[in-house]
């Protein structure tokens, strides 16, 4: 299996994809090339280095990492220099000389991603982004907000499955509507009980779940949501510049959690059917996902990390609405002193005016 | 000289008194109680609430009471107040029938049978017998029993009252505003205590929520519920509605009734009199 890189057809040099331009750029000799234009290159590329897969391929054997995952071994094809990653390792830059590196085995024949959302936003864009996350967060560490301590950004293909789907639903409720008068003695309040049935269908289009085991969940789906709309059909020639892994949990294991997305949203939206009652409870839910269809997809995604007392801070930027997400320490100290300051300051206040009408009362 | 006979007495002394007060004042009456000006009597019970035996026993309370404190002490009842506001009405009556003592000491309660509406009106003396305040507690002594239709122990009651009024205001401590039995007023300092433990507590609040507000703004991963982002517009279909009526239940409650107040107010009688009273419903 062999590694890609898209040499610039004017100077050799590596070309990336550039997100504002959308399109690939050599940063040597600023050519610019459409990724269309460049597919019939990709094409011949990816043929040349099937002819070259003996000189270039990982080792035959697989052998783990420390954390018992299957491990593979690269070359750069500029510098020679040796890139160790896992397995799942789909797009990088060499670590010697920067150039990006593809593997585009990871992407090829049934792991070739039906769709990819290309970059919009630049690791400027990240990196402002990130800064701009730290504004008006008076619980957050002084020292934290030091951009030196960014240890890590990178722009990354994640890979997602993406559910298309039909939800069955057959729910029932048990419904109050309520009608209260008065006399001049008594309050009456009549309440009149139903059984309410509600059954039909609710449409899905590409429900997200991601497919990595890196990344974690909770950060992918904070990102959300992302325009499908913009996705495009996936070309290799996207990844330059960025990296990229393959999946590594199924679209078996991922499609639980869309079920259980799909389900929870059938069941808001067949509610809201439920509007001419003063309150309602669900008796009976029975929901079936049908009909599914699932896309592979690589969605863009800058990541960035922090170290501050021995703890790891991941944030992430969705790569095309710039949406920024990530949890932040607490300055504990910092806290009980703005608590003791308004407390204070409040008790002031409020005992003077307190005291003052006590005495006038 | 039993009840009836003494109701026609009054109706012939009141048409008399139209025609020359003279004459009516020189008739030779021997009848139980009369008023300071010796014509009518301290209870008008127009609306016959009272057997004759109570009407009499009512007649000799009020009068000892009055006769104690140099002070009338009324109790008309009629028909209606004709819809003037019943504390005034009852004012006017008092100096109508030219009761009062002194500077017009006195005091009335009417009741109009028709409307349930009762008022009681104070002047000279009483004004100063019967504060404001004080008038709330004074009609604890009567409006428990007219609720009832109890009018004899109303009236009875009505009279001890007055009694116990006069008695404290003739003391120096007339009922008022932090004078009031089972109202006792609050230790200034303990009310400062207590308002100064809510100031502590609402600041800690302010603290805790304000703090609380910018912790949650360092939380910024969280899972989403559902997929509603991903729904297809328009795509809900419903194949099957129904709402089907299964039973109805009512529920009555009793409104409370607010508690009565009888807080007083000053008001001047057609007269020109400065009085003091309150009016109600029984």
């Amino acid at each position: 299996m062999g590694i890609q890189e898209f040499k610039c057809p004017n100077c050799g040099g590596a070309i990336k994809f550039d997100s504002a331009e959308q399109k690939l750029v050599c940063p040597y000799c600023d050519t610019v090339m459409d990724v269309d234009a460049l597919k019939a290159l990709d094409d011949s590329l990816s043929k040349e280095i099937k002819s070259e897969a003996v000189d270039w391929g990982y080792e035959q054997e697989e052998w783990l990492g420390d954390d018992g995952q299957a491990m593979a071994l690269y070359s750069c094809k500029s510098c020679g220099g040796e890139i160790i990653g896992d397995e799942t390792l789909g797009a990088t830059s060499c670590p010697f000389c920067g150039n990006p590196v593809l593997m585009p085995s990871k992407f090829s024949g049934s792991l070739k991603p039906d769709l990819v959302l290309p970059f919009k936003t630049s690791k400027d864009q990240a990196l402002k982004a990130l800064k701009d996350y730290y504004l008006g967060k008076k619980l957050l560490p002084a020292v934290f907000k030091d951009k030196n301590r960014l240890e890590e950004i990178k722009g990354v293909y994640v890979p997602f499955w993406l559910f298309d789907a039909e939800a069955h639903a057959s729910i029932e409720y048990q419904g109050k509507a309520e009608k209260s008068w008065a006399d001049s003695a008594k309050q009456h309040t009549e309440t009149s009980h139903y059984r309410i049935i509600r059954e039909g269908t609710l449409t899905f289009d590409k429900v997200p779940v991601d497919g990595s085991e890196a990344v974690d969940d909770d950060l992918m789906e904070s990102l959300e949501p992302f325009d499908f709309s913009e996705a495009v059909d996936f070309q290799t020639a996207y990844l330059a510049g960025y990296f990229a892994n393959k999946y590594d949990v199924s679209f078996e294991e991922s499609q639980v959690r869309a079920d259980e997305r799909m389900k929870v949203s059938a069941e808001e939206e067949f509610a809201r059917t439920v509007d001419s009652y003063d309150d309602i409870d669900v008796t009976r839910s029975f929901i079936d996902i049908k009909n599914g269809k699932v896309s592979y997809a690589l969605l863009p995604v800058w990541l960035l990390s922090t170290k501050w007392q021995d703890q790891t801070y991941t944030f992430a930027m969705n790569g095309q609405t710039g949406k920024f997400v990530g949890d932040l320490p607490l300055d504990k100290s910092l806290s009980r002193k703005y608590f003791f300051g308004i407390f204070g300051g409040a008790a002031a206040v409020l005992l003077v005016i307190s005291q003052l009408i006590a005495t006038f009362m | 000289m039993n009840k009836r006979t003494m109701m026609k007495t009054k109706t012939i002394k009141r048409m008399t008194l139209l025609i020359s007060l003279l004459l009516l004042s020189m008739m030779a009456f021997s009848l139980v109680a009369f008023g300071t000006n010796g014509d009518f009597p301290l209870v008008m019970d127009d609306s016959y609430l009272l057997t004759d035996e109570e009407y009499e026993a009512l007649v000799d309370h009020l009068q000892a009471i009055s006769d104690k404190h140099d002070f009338d002490v009324v109790v008309v009842t009629t028909a209606s107040t004709g819809g003037r506001s019943a504390e005034e009405f009852a004012a006017d009556w008092f100096e109508a029938y030219e009761f009062g003592r002194g500077k017009n000491d006195g005091c009335i309660l009417l009741l109009a049978t028709d409307d349930r509406d009762f008022g009681f009106a104070a002047l000279g003396y009483g004004n100063t017998a019967f504060t404001n305040y004080g008038q709330d507690y004074f009609g604890n002594f009567y409006l428990p029993y007219l609720k009832q239709d109890r009018y004899f122990e109303a009236f009875m009651s009505y009279g001890d009252g007055v009694d116990e009024f006069l008695r404290m205001a003739k003391a120096g401590t007339p009922y008022d505003k932090g004078n009031i039995p089972g109202e006792e007023e609050p230790e200034p300092t303990s009310k400062r205590g207590i308002f100064g433990a809510i100031s502590v507590a609402i600041s800690a609040l302010i603290a805790k929520i304000t703090t609380g507000s910018w912790k949650s703004q360092l939380k910024g991963v969280r899972s989403e519920r559902g997929a509603r982002k991903y729904v297809r517009q328009g795509s809900l279909n419903l194949t099957e509605q129904k709402d089907v009526f299964l039973y109805r239940n009512l529920n009555s409650i009793v409104i409370p009734k607010k508690t009565e107040s009888t807080q007083g107010h000053s008001f001047t009688t057609s007269k020109g009199s400065k009085a003091t009273g309150h009016k109600g419903k029984y």
